[in-house]
């Protein structure tokens, strides 16, 4: 018992620091060997670069932490950002069409909730197939060539991707709020608790008294939501939104963002500071890569390799008890 | 059979009637005009003929030609069939394979690779099928090829570049923002340019990154290469929608104006917006519409000629339209309202 | 109408249904009553979709998914994902053209490179799955992202080669469009790697490790299973199947395009959930990962043949699986509660009303106390003593509850060792004329202890029916037996739908559940004699060995069963409308026999089984403690006679020591009594009875033989 309590007192370093140590070390290795990396203006193109894998990440770890995953994040961002930019097009005050399209988020991710908590599908499957209707639907209805170009005259939402005094890009404020409120609902609200307790014990949460098929709908509302803000900060960088980025690997980078800094995808693990962390080692790397203007291919090789290494690193420092570890993981 | 086509064939099949009972009624002594004679000739050829169209998916351009291909076959009793592989190649081939049994006779197809459809067009051929290729070629040549000249579009954006940046009138750095590394079109067009940047030291190629077609890796393509080389002086994006998001990159640099883009364009009215907006310099258009009617011409032409299938292969290379200002609005064909 | 009623409750469509949804292939009847329906559908809806040229089609573009989704499914069945398999897919495409048609490697030499890069994938795969212990969700998507990269890459350096890449030789097109009986090639082989596959993974030990270690990992473990292996062996299997069905995608498409096996991985995880298999691993089969394949495949390539526009075809696909699955999940976790709901199935049984039992009656059933005068022998040392029996050397066995056979010694029955421990629930006994005890089993079967106290198996199933839905031959609760003079062994099975446990409701139902069986030791073959049988229990040949006579519990009847004469393998109605259930029937020394009665007819019991409908909402309804039991609490037994008359009868009113007695054995004057539920066994001097007379005698004694045989028969063994 005594050696049990000594364990745990002893510092290990938590999977998000030991990421952020490994973005530092990337980071100095560019910034040595690479002309132009560590420069203010790059420093800012790095982050801007990142911040919507950032945010996008952020709602998907609400998830992950509640055990589950979200296929459908980008399908749902994507669907309720055209039909936002078609409702503005179409002549609707901007912040009409915004919050139209934040209700439609909502309503996506409430029902992959049901769908998951209540008719009982396998996460992954109820979100990938959730994922293939609301796009084939939305382009059937409303956007018939998958993709929809802001009017002219919308600056305001433009600023959203803008630079601001200094060339500070937007995208990067934005990311820091999401990364503060999502940290404090999780770490400081009582919903944030339990969105923990249900991802580190289904059976243990609902016995206790948490209701948890409403809080599994209100995580993929919220997963849907915070991605649906990352739409919009798609819209204003490039004036358009194409619903193909659905059908991109996109969410394998998310979810990849999500893992790195220590969101397990058993539930219940890691917080707002692992997704920073892993957003950053991640546009660590791209930076790096694009500056030395390798491929899109040899970067992913190199990606790849890196996270492969610190996938089994991480098993070799945090080793799970796979007896005891939740099937699916 | 789908419903259109259903809907389309029942409604051939009552124009044929009618011109029946209209020819009976003109009676033999017509028979001598030469003039009825061709377009008697005609409508033996064409009418109630079917064709076949397999694009790669329904996007913006392939809608457009399907638009107008199924505006002209309606107007000469031709039956169309539409498959919408939905940019699945496996689908694609599933369906021409499919296709090819249900012996239509003509099949226009469009191909996603050199390679994908090289097998069954040649099948297709030997069952006594006319075989139209669009846009994108494969390693088998058919009895028709319409579509853009690829390389020569690199070579005219090249071109055109180099008359603004090279010869030391800008800083001569040049990026290229590709589609996907693997893709023909995107490969082919990089190569002519690179080809054509060739000819003047002074121009730089500092970049040519695939973006997968996604308009937020453009954007943030350019947003770095826009760091790293802050005398850009010109992008060439090899297609529209995807360049959008280096363009609004630019415009977020502050840059709008200064670093030059130019486009290769299907001429969808969104790529002629965002000229309006400033956001693009120039576009080249190859017109959807005008391939849409080429392609018509060319099944047309192949149902008259009568020649065995595979016997003689016909190329359509169409003509690109430089779109430079709001004057050249006409070169951008409009979508019409569903 | 009452002879629709009697037909109604007789073939109770209920019963058919409980039957059906006990079967094991009823898991998968959701996804595939699915894909009949997505066929028919487009059978209605495409000219010429069964046609011999568009089935031949169908099957050429189905059999590389196929694969795939077989790969991902044998990952999900170790209890991980194996989201790699798209990207090998499209490797494996690639690397079969550039070995084949840019090295131009002979064809054998192709396929051993290409399954051993997939092995080798499948070794990253496992190897850091299984020995480094990452997490499978994550490395194999790492591991898409790495492969996929690198195939972009190389199909980029090598679109020229590929392109004007040569002919690949005869095999080559044999694979890539050639027949095998009518049957495109690759499709050949999915057939015969899909059975090799499904034999794998069902009846050999490696594979059974994986299912095994899919199902729990702990358990795997503790049974000894290398867990690490069987993890291993499952990717690299895995990464061999999905490099196949690039060789056959190669040989088919001949082309290494850029959306190559994008995205197969998601068709293929969806086509696993779609047929039922569990994502958290160990349940499903390969067929089910088939039966999802197919649907997704057949739904796409209709959709698309309709001329449906590619948005619609993607919305509708995405309902069609939610809805499927979703339908699917619900039907898979109420299957077990619907099948309890309705499993029990009552029939109809009249009943005429029965002779009087009251003392005063006259009739040979009259209540008396003449079972008071039982001494009890054994009291509080065994438990259960369902059956007795007694050897040459007047030593008592008796079958105790614990699944063990104990024996009293002679003379005064009071040391007690434990003879034999065979397990499960010993019932009724015999012995042969080799003095060895058979014995039925619950739950296990008919077995036999030597005099030197080994156990042996006689038998445990029977041949089974083949119009029954119901998988009955085996063994599910053999209750009494005896031996013809031939050595064959009769025994009754009381009820092949329930455990001993719930007898109760086996009597609510009534129904003819049961069955008599012959094994025969000198062939080694069990037979069925008579199947629809209403509980029967006792079993006794008859004093000449011409017949068996055996007990319907809940008809309260009593048949006999020729075996020899002119009525030879006929069943006749020997007793009928007794006022008891009865149970085993044994040998009397006066040539008559004993019958234990295991409880007494009621009223208002006799109508409850006048009416089916009652007892289902009995069931259904209310608790077990407040259903309406048979009545145990009695103790009597009755002596017949070879024409079916009753004799005598012995009573234990109220059952104060002798309740729910189920057997009895007549042995040198004395009869021995056993209950189900006792606490001792009865011992009761029978005035007048042959005080020589014993059972063993009775059956063997005229012959002396025995000896001999028994010799032979240790020598053999």
């Amino acid at each position: 018992m005594a050696e049990d309590v000594h364990r745990r007192t002893a510092y290990k370093p938590s999977q998000a620091m030991a990421v952020l140590g490994f973005t530092l070390v990337a980071a100095v290795v560019f910034s040595l060997t690479l002309p132009g990396f560590l420069s203010v203006g790059n420093l800012f193109a790095l982050t801007r670069g990142i911040s919507i894998l950032g945010v996008l990440a952020l709602g998907m770890a609400v998830v992950v932490i509640g055990r589950g995953i979200d296929l459908s994040q980008i399908a749902a961002l994507a669907v309720s950002a055209a039909i936002a930019v078609t409702l503005i097009n179409a002549g609707y005050s901007s912040v009409a069409a915004i919050l139209a399209g934040l209700a439609l988020a909502l309503l996506i991710g409430a029902v992959n909730g049901l769908l998951i908590a209540v008719v009982e599908i396998p996460a992954l499957f109820a979100t990938l197939a959730s994922g293939l209707f609301v796009l084939g639907v939305t382009r059937a209805l409303v956007v018939p060539h998958y993709q929809v170009f802001l009017a002219a005259g919308h600056d305001d939402l433009l600023m959203l991707g803008a630079n601001i005094a200094g060339g500070l890009p937007v995208p990067l404020l934005i990311f820091a709020a999401c990364a503060v409120v999502v940290h404090l609902f999780l770490s400081r609200t009582v919903l944030g608790h339990f969105i923990y307790a249900h991802g580190d014990n289904e059976a243990a949460a609902r016995l206790s008294g948490i209701n948890v098929r409403p809080l599994t709908m209100l995580e993929y509302a919220l997963s849907a939501s915070i991605g649906y803000v990352g739409g919009l900060i798609m819209v204003a960088s490039t004036s358009l939104m194409h619903l193909q980025i659905a059908e991109s690997t996109l969410i394998f980078d998310v979810i990849l963002v999500v893992v790195l800094g220590g969101v397990s995808l058993v539930g219940g693990r890691g917080n707002v500071l692992s997704v920073v962390a892993g957003t950053l080692l991640i546009g660590v790397l791209l930076n790096g890569m694009t500056i030395m203007n390798l491929d899109t291919q040899t970067q992913d090789i190199i990606k790849g390799v890196v996270l492969l290494i610190a996938i089994g690193l991480d098993s070799y420092v945090h080793p799970r008890e796979e007896e005891t570890a939740k099937q699916g993981d | 059979m789908s419903k259109d086509g259903f809907g389309r064939g029942r409604l051939g099949l009552v124009l044929l009637t009618i011109l029946a009972a209209l020819a009976g009624g003109a009676g033999p002594a017509a028979a001598a005009d030469p003039r009825e004679e061709l377009h008697a000739a005609f409508d033996k050829a064409v009418k109630g003929k079917t064709v076949a169209w397999v694009p790669v998916w329904l996007g913006v351009l392939e809608s457009e030609w399907t638009r107008v291909m199924k505006a002209h076959f309606d107007d000469y009793g031709i039956k169309m069939i539409v498959r919408d592989p939905n940019f699945k190649s496996d689908v694609q081939l599933q369906a021409v394979s499919t296709l090819i049994n249900e012996h239509p006779d003509v099949l226009v197809v469009q191909n996603p690779t050199t390679t994908l459809l090289a097998r069954e067009i040649k099948r297709a051929e030997e069952a006594g099928i006319y075989v139209v290729q669009v846009n994108m070629a494969s390693n088998s040549l058919s009895d028709a090829y319409v579509g853009v000249d690829v390389p020569k579009v690199g070579r005219s954006l090249a071109h055109e570049i180099i008359q603004e940046c090279g010869g030391g009138k800008g800083s001569g750095e040049v990026a290229i923002i590709e589609g996907e590394a693997t893709a023909a079109y995107s490969l082919d067009m990089k190569n002519a340019a690179m080809a054509e940047f060739k000819t003047d030291p002074s121009i730089k190629v500092v970049s040519s990154q695939p973006a997968n077609w996604d308009a937020n890796k453009a954007g943030d393509i350019t947003t770095t290469v826009l760091q790293q080389h802050p005398n850009l002086c010109a992008i060439l994006g090899v297609w529209g929608p995807m360049t959008a998001g280096a363009a609004q990159a630019v415009k977020n640099a502050g840059k709008q104006g200064k670093v030059k883009i130019y486009v290769a364009s299907d001429g969808q009215p969104a790529d002629c917006d965002l000229l309006e907006q400033g956001l693009f310099t120039e576009n080249l258009s190859y017109r959807a519409d005008t391939q849409g009617e080429a392609i018509v011409n060319a099944v047309i032409a192949l149902l008259q000629n009568h020649d065995k299938p595979g016997s003689k292969h016909i190329a359509y290379y169409t003509t690109n339209y430089w779109v430079k200002s709001k004057a050249d609005r006409a070169y951008c064909f409009t979508v019409p309202k569903e | 109408m009452s002879s629709l009623r009697r037909f109604w409750y007789r073939h109770s469509p209920q019963l058919f249904l409980s039957e059906l949804l006990e079967k094991r292939w009823m898991e998968p009847i959701v996804p595939f009553i699915l894909m009949c329906v997505v066929f028919a559908a487009f059978f209605l809806l495409i000219p010429g979709y069964t046609s011999w040229v568009n089935l031949r089609q169908l099957m050429r573009d189905f059999a590389e998914q196929a694969f795939v989704a077989m790969a991902m499914a044998v990952a999900v069945l170790a209890g991980g994902i194996d989201l790699s398999v798209g990207a090998v897919f499209a490797m494996a495409n690639f690397l079969a053209l550039y070995l084949l048609e840019i090295l131009g490697l002979p064809f054998p030499v192709m396929v051993a490179g290409v399954l051993l890069f997939g092995a080798a994938v499948g070794a990253v795969n496992g190897g850091l799955i299984a020995y480094a212990k990452t997490r499978p969700f994550l490395t194999t998507m790492v591991v898409l992202i790495i492969v996929r990269a690198s195939y972009n890459k190389l199909t980029a350096a090598f679109t020229g080669e590929l392109a004007s890449a040569g002919e690949g030789g005869d095999a080559w097109d044999f694979l890539g469009s050639g027949y095998v009986l009518g049957i495109p090639t690759n499709m050949a082989c999915l057939i015969v790697i899909g059975l090799a596959a499904h034999i794998f993974l069902t009846r050999l030990r490696p594979g059974l490790h994986i299912m095994a270690v899919g199902s729990s990992r702990k358990a795997a473990r503790h049974a000894g299973i290398d867990i690490k292996r069987a993890l291993f062996s499952a990717y690299v299997i895995s990464g061999v199947l999905t490099a196949f069905a690039g060789i056959l995608y190669a040989a088919r498409q001949n082309s290494s395009g850029t959306d190559t096996g994008v995205g197969w991985e998601v068709n293929a995880l969806a086509g696993v959930v779609l047929g039922g298999i569990s994502l958290a691993g160990g349940r499903g089969t390969i067929a089910r990962a088939l039966i999802g394949a197919v649907i997704i495949f057949l739904l796409i390539n209709g959709l698309v043949q309709l001329g449906t526009h590619g948005s619609l075809t993607t919305a509708a696909i995405g309902f069609i699986l939610l809805a499927a699955v979703g339908f699917n999940v619900k039907w898979i976790k109420n299957k077990s509660k619907v099948l309890q709901k309705i499993y029990v199935s009552p029939t109809l049984v009249e009943f005429r009303p029965p002779p009087s039992i009251a003392r005063d009656a006259g009739t040979a059933f009259a209540e008396n106390d003449r079972l008071h005068a039982a001494e009890a022998i054994a009291l509080d040392r065994i438990e259960g003593p369902e059956d007795v029996i007694l050897d040459r050397h007047d030593n008592l066995y008796t079958v105790n509850r614990n699944g063990s056979i104990i024996r009293f010694l002679a003379p005064g029955y009071e040391a007690r060792e434990e003879f034999a421990r065979i397990g499960g629930r010993p019932l009724g006994m015999a012995m042969d004329r080799d003095e060895n005890i058979i014995v039925c089993v619950a739950g296990m079967g008919v077995y036999g202890v030597r005099p030197d106290r080994t156990v042996f198996k006689v038998t445990d199933e029977t041949n089974r029916s083949w119009l029954r839905l119901k998988d009955d031959s085996r063994l599910y609760l053999a209750d009494d037996l005896d031996i013809a003079p031939d050595g064959k062994i009769y025994f009754s099975e009381a009820t092949i739908r329930y455990d001993l446990a719930d007898w109760a409701l086996d009597g609510f139902e009534g129904r003819g559940n049961g069955r008599l069986i012959c094994h025969d030791p000198a062939t080694g073959r069990t037979r069925t004699i008579l199947k629809n049988l209403a509980f029967p229990n006792g079993v006794c040949l008859a004093h000449d060995g011409r017949a068996v006579l055996w007990a319907s519990t809940w008809l309260c009847r009593i048949y006999r069963y020729w075996l020899a004469g002119e009525k030879a393998g006929t069943n006749e109605l020997l007793v009928d409308n007794l006022p008891g259930y009865p149970d085993n029937i044994n040998r009397a020394s006066d040539g008559c026999y004993w019958l234990a009665m295991v409880g007494i007819r009621s009223p208002v019991y006799d109508l409850a089984m006048a009416d089916p409908g009652f007892r289902v909402r009995m069931v259904k309804q209310i608790p077990p403690d407040e259903w309406l039991c048979p009545g145990i609490n009695f103790g009597c037994i009755v002596k017949f006679d070879d024409s079916g008359t009753v004799r005598e009868s012995l009573w234990d009113p109220g059952g104060r020591s002798h309740p729910t007695i189920t057997s009895m054995r007549e042995h040198k004057g004395h009869l021995y009594i056993g209950g189900l539920e006792n606490n001792r066994i009865g011992r009761l001097r029978l005035p007048g009875a042959d005080p020589d007379w014993t059972s063993w005698n009775s059956y063997w004694g005229r012959t002396e033989a025995a000896a001999p045989r028994r010799a032979r028969l240790e020598r053999v063994g």
